[in-house]
């Protein structure tokens, strides 16, 4: 099996916005990092993937087989880590096991008690008495109980501290280890996926704007500066977020248009989230 | 098995508030056994088992339940019957409390008023399961926020449809049909009671249905 997952020309329309045939697939042995500003269609995605919204075309198969017709077997390898955990606020911990280990035969009752003392989560705390970073904590706990094949996580790392963010990143990575099983994780805060995403898929405005491996993405352009004048009005419309300032200016490039511009300027490799946010001002 | 799975859940979700319950049995019955009376723990029974009827929408749209049950391995259709056999489920707490005084004073030699006790158990069942029958389709459609109030129109107008039978048509137009309901033999009043808890049965099972349709079309 090559791809848990495989988008190809998903769409769906709501009055204000549409997600517009985005194609994509999840490798198996690899994290695929799902990246846009809010409102670009990542939450949209991932619960079309998951049967939470009916979509309007396109296809979505999970480990190969129609998300429909595969029906709760396929779901059974799939484990999801959302943004907050939607368990009883009065559950306790041993609670949380109680109601999740019914629905999967492969449950693992002494993973989950052994991620619960990694995570250093108290089984007779009640969810509601639990931080934020540690609630995410326990829905990774119970996401890697049940040997799952593939790891759905959406906006998992938002609101917490880097020391967190970079446990999870730890977790993710030896989840992948063997091969075989895959991660989606959707964020806005592109420093995790700058650590551990294998590819990228980039979402803007309901549309898919790039798919591929990350260095591919990093890889396509380039951050530039120059001094005032030093570019043309024409060298000007190929910069993406172009900003002028006091001592010249700043933007983003695309590797492939470096040659056009005179060798004035200066160039730097662009992060993930550079390349977001210039592309988003830029409006290209 | 994943029916089974959704019974647990729906069990889990109500036991940390079922303990609020037990002083109110516990009064209900106390005051059933003074007084001699079923229709205490009758009554208790009703608003009980319509209470925790409701109590998993109500902590589900807290909660987000609803996006829960899409990450879990279940069909949506299994969510719906989960919920239905609790509502069903919860009859045998409620079967417990009607019948307790009738088993403690049959324990103590005191009188026993089977058919009132009867009558009890067949005004809760066919109650609870027709107010679970109304309700349960428009939460599944609308969530619990937007369809609480929407679920009393049907209830007020059955509630109003009864008031006015009683009050505006004329005691000598129902006396014979209460005449009648007392000369039936108790054989009879079996069978219409059965009949009875059969119809209600069948709107419940036609509730479910719909309730599935409702729920397998919504966008979570």
């Amino acid at each position: 099996m090559n791809n848990s997952i495989e988008i190809k020309c998903l769409t769906k329309r709501f009055n204000a916005f549409t997600l517009e045939g985005v194609s994509l697939s999840v490798p198996c042995g690899y994290i695929t990092g799902l990246i846009g500003p809010n409102g670009s269609g990542k939450t949209t995605t991932i619960k079309l993937v998951l049967g939470m919204l009916k979509k309007d075309a396109g296809e979505i198969l999970l480990f190969e087989q129609d998300s429909k017709a595969g029906g709760e077997a396929l779901k059974e390898d799939i484990s999801v880590v959302m943004d907050q955990p939607y368990y009883i606020e009065d559950w306790r911990l041993y609670q949380v096991e109680k109601a999740l280990a019914p629905f999967y035969p492969n449950w693992d009752s002494a993973a989950f008690r052994r991620y619960l003392a990694q995570f250093e989560l108290d089984a007779k705390k009640k969810v509601k008495e639990l931080s934020r970073g540690m609630k995410m904590k326990l829905q990774v706990a119970a996401a890697l109980s049940h040997n799952a094949k593939l790891l759905i996580l959406d906006e998992p790392t938002s609101g917490l501290d880097p020391v967190a963010r970079d446990e999870l990143t730890d977790v993710l990575q030896e989840f992948i280890r063997d091969g075989e099983r895959a991660v989606l994780f959707s964020t806005h805060i592109t420093a995790d996926l700058e650590k551990i995403a294998d590819y990228i898929a980039y979402l803007r405005d309901g549309q898919l704007q790039f798919f591929g491996t990350k260095d591919d993405f990093v890889g396509a352009y380039v951050l530039l500066k120059g001094g005032q004048n030093s570019l043309t009005d024409d060298q000007k419309k190929l910069v993406i977020g172009y900003r002028a300032h006091g001592a010249g200016f700043d933007g983003l490039l695309r590797r492939e248009d470096l040659n056009k511009l005179p060798g004035a300027v200066v160039t730097e490799p662009a992060s993930i989230d550079e390349i977001i946010v210039r592309m988003n001002k830029g409006g290209q | 098995m994943k029916r089974i799975a959704m019974l647990n859940l729906n069990y889990l979700m109500i036991r940390p508030y079922l303990k609020q319950y037990l002083l109110l049995i516990a009064f209900a019955l106390v005051f059933g056994i003074a007084f001699q009376n079923t229709t205490y723990p009758g009554m208790m029974a009703i608003v009980m088992l319509i209470n925790l009827g409701v109590y998993p929408f109500m902590l589900e749209e807290k909660a987000q339940g609803d996006i829960l049950y899409a990450t879990l391995s279940v069909r949506r259709r299994d969510v719906v019957v989960g919920r239905y056999l609790f509502g069903l489920l919860l009859l045998i707490p409620g079967f417990l409390l009607v019948f307790s005084p009738l088993a403690l004073s049959l324990l103590t030699g005191g009188p026993a008023e089977v058919a009132e006790v009867a009558g009890m158990a067949l005004a809760m069942v066919v109650v609870a399961l027709l107010f679970n029958a109304i309700q349960f389709p428009a939460f599944f459609k609308m969530g619990y926020a937007k369809a609480r109030y929407i679920v009393f129109v049907p209830m007020i107008f059955f509630a109003a449809l009864f008031i006015v039978i009683w009050k505006i048509v004329p005691n000598d137009m129902l006396a014979p049909f209460i005449a009648w309901l007392d000369a039936l033999p108790t054989q009879s009043l079996l069978f219409l009671g059965a009949a009875l808890v059969a119809v209600v049965f069948l709107l419940y099972v036609i509730s479910g249905v719909i309730a599935c349709r409702f729920y397998s079309a919504r966008d979570l």
